[in-house]
């Protein structure tokens, strides 16, 4: 496989990495739950399947954004709940 | 609620990013699966008797090629036994087509050579012929 083609999927799958985990507002280790470690080991491994070409780079974001997306709207649930208690 | 619309725009914006690239760039190989590494995954996928999700690979799936699929790879097995390694090797890709190889290496039989052909479609390399 062309080492050069595997550097730019590398370097895309960081990037988006990066500025979804920014957007999803989590910056600190000491800030993360158990299901936030749960996830960040589910987005490693999709990152791997990215960089050996297993799926499109479509599907990497849509997998990507969809399961941060699910994770920010439970932490929301779980804070408003919290609230009303 | 902010963090939640950020992550949707990022998403938005990233899923445009590969439009570009695949669309109006022609990338075949680098933000989509190359042709070797779509064949390799369809071949792992028959390996382990995944049917269902080999014909994800397809462009056509209609019953006759499920039937197909499902006919080669038992005559793959009781022919050569248990397959141990699939390596995708790059072909040739002209324009929306491409044919490129897959060498399984099996318990009995060594090394066989599957050639595939592909069309890509929405951008992805989807396999017509094997």
């Amino acid at each position: 496989m062309d080492p050069l083609r595997i550097l730019t999927r590398v370097l895309f799958a960081y990037v988006m990495l990066l500025i979804m985990m920014r957007a999803g507002g989590k910056r600190l280790v000491r800030h993360a739950s158990p299901l936030d470690f749960a996830l960040s080991v589910i987005l490693g491994d999709m990152a791997d399947d990215l960089l050996w070409a297993e799926v499109d780079a479509s599907v990497f974001v849509v997998g990507v954004g969809v399961l941060l997306m699910i994770h920010i709207a439970l932490d929301l649930l779980r804070s408003r709940a919290a609230s009303w208690r | 609620m902010k963090a939640l619309l950020l992550v949707a725009a990022v998403t938005a914006g990233a899923l445009a990013l590969v439009a570009v690239s695949v669309v109006a760039g022609r990338d075949t190989r680098t933000l989509v699966s190359p042709p070797e590494a779509v064949v390799e995954q369809f071949v792992r996928k028959l390996a382990a008797a995944r049917y269902d999700v080999a014909r994800a690979h397809l462009a056509d799936d209609s019953p006759a090629i499920r039937e197909r699929i499902q006919t080669t790879s038992d005559a793959l097995r009781a022919r050569a036994g248990a397959i141990i390694q699939v390596e995708g090797r790059p072909g040739v890709i002209d324009g929306d087509r491409a044919t490129t190889t897959a060498v399984v290496t099996t318990e009995r039989a060594g090394e066989i050579t599957m050639e595939f052909r592909l069309i890509r479609r929405a951008g992805s390399w989807r396999i017509t012929d094997f």
